[in-house]
């Protein structure tokens, strides 16, 4: 009898700790949603206050418009990258937008080549090539010292 | 900068001085020439200041057995890049391509390569980080190269920065902690050596190396780079530079680098309350981050 009642006792123990534990996750899960929320609120107004400023000085006839964009980009990609913490992410889009960019610049030279008179073929400048590379003259890109020591 | 943590290098020190004597017979040579001559130890000091932010036991053999894999992976990367750059010289020595010739150099830094990853082979962890280091590195001297010219913001230099210098030093952390807990602080830290290296290249720094002239030639996006093509027209000479524009935008530079210093600053700030926030005894990396600092002034 008395044994019963211990096991008993256990097991409202092990389930009385057993809800202990499950509300502290909650409690933990909720704190950590509203830091997330109250982060993104704070950082989407810092961006939108830069965004303003930025955009209201467009009218004045002291600051080049370009000038204005710039900044104005910069503060939008440091406001995702505050939001988000995740550069990597953001990189990859980033990267991706480039991309596309340097798709379209290479379109469009293709089309202004296509339209200009051509001065040598491609197969005399192939030629040319060799014969420098030969005399040890063709033209070699350089690389300044990118990795810190 | 390394200082309080001279009993470490000198392990470290003796850690690849041994390492350097077991070595293959032709390989000796050049690792000698490579790893036995003078270096900062900025990563393993790095390192051993994490790892004495959350432990109170001193630097065992692990901690420094991944700090020789560190500068062997730093030492990888310098390498390669003394190979494309065609660099003659480094510390002060002739390099190591220049020394032994291509082929070697090549070759050795294939052999180091393998050999950092055997040091950490006990630790999963370590092995993990290693690679993501070797992949990181990889990927950002591309990025860094395919963004040349481009007339990018403070934005990007800082998403550059970060995995570049920032990656290594991220490693540096995870590998002193043997966990994640001061990457955030690895990262930052890293981001503010790089951006005082690159004010410091245009102060004319010689003792940090580089050089921020050729940089410019290259159109690579430094802080300071950053900064001066906020203007239109800087960003057209950085765009396509001729002597006279790179002459202005030198005079640019020079100009920005009240700005870039307390762009550093925040970044210092940032790395502090990292620091405060994360480690269990952050003075030690308070220091740290205030030595960097000093590195640009």
């Amino acid at each position: 009898m008395a044994e019963t009642e211990e096991t008993e006792q256990s097991r409202e123990e092990a389930l009385r700790r057993l809800l202990a534990d499950a509300v502290e996750v909650q409690l933990a899960a909720l704190k950590a949603g509203i830091s997330f929320w109250t982060e993104w609120i704070e950082q989407t107004s810092v961006f939108v206050q830069s965004a303003t400023k930025s955009l209201s000085t467009f009218n004045a006839e002291d600051q080049e418009t370009k000038d204005v964009l710039l900044e104005l980009v910069d503060a939008g990609r440091a406001s995702i990258r505050a939001m988000t913490e995740i550069p990597r992410n953001t990189a990859t889009r980033f990267i991706e937008e480039l991309d596309r960019i340097e798709e379209q610049k290479a379109e469009a030279a293709k089309k202004a080549a296509k339209k200009r008179p051509r001065k040598k073929s491609a197969k005399k400048a192939a030629s040319a090539k060799r014969k420098a590379k030969k005399r040890g003259t063709a033209k070699r890109p350089r690389r300044a010292t990118r990795v810190k020591d | 900068m390394a200082e309080g943590f001279e009993e470490e290098l000198d392990q470290l020190k003796t850690f690849l001085q041994a390492w350097v004597e077991g070595s293959n017979q032709e390989m000796k040579p050049l690792l000698a020439w490579q790893f036995l001559g003078r270096s900062k130890y900025f990563r393993p000091v790095t390192l051993f200041a994490c790892h004495a932010a959350m432990s109170d036991a001193p630097s065992g053999p692990s901690p420094i057995r991944a700090a020789a894999a560190i500068e062997m992976v730093h030492n990888v990367s310098l390498i390669v890049d003394d190979i494309l750059d065609r660099s003659r010289y480094r510390r002060g020595k002739l390099t190591l391509h220049c020394r032994f010739g291509m082929l070697p150099a090549l070759m050795a830094s294939g052999y180091v390569a393998a050999d950092a990853y055997e040091l950490v082979d006990k630790n999963a962890f370590a092995i993990r980080r290693v690679a993501e280091l070797f992949r990181r590195l990889a990927a950002a001297e591309i990025l860094q190269w395919r963004l040349r010219r481009h007339p990018l913001g403070i934005e990007d230099w800082r998403m550059i920065a970060g995995e570049d210098t920032g990656s290594m030093f991220e490693a540096c952390a995870c590998l002193g902690t043997g966990d994640e807990t001061l990457r955030r602080f690895g990262h930052l830290l890293g981001m503010l050596y790089h951006g005082c290296d690159d004010v410091g290249d245009v102060r004319g720094t010689l003792a940090l190396g580089g050089g921020g002239e050729e940089d410019l030639r290259d159109g690579i996006l430094t802080l300071p780079a950053a900064i001066t093509i906020r203007d239109p027209e800087m960003a057209l000479h950085f765009r396509e530079p001729t002597p006279a524009g790179l002459e202005q935008l030198l005079a640019g530079m020079q100009a920005s680098l009240p700005a870039a210093e307390g762009y550093l600053d925040t970044i210092a700030a940032e790395a502090e309350a990292e620091a405060s926030r994360a480690a269990r005894s952050p003075d030690v990396l308070i220091d740290l981050v205030r030595n960097t600092r000093k590195l640009s002034v």
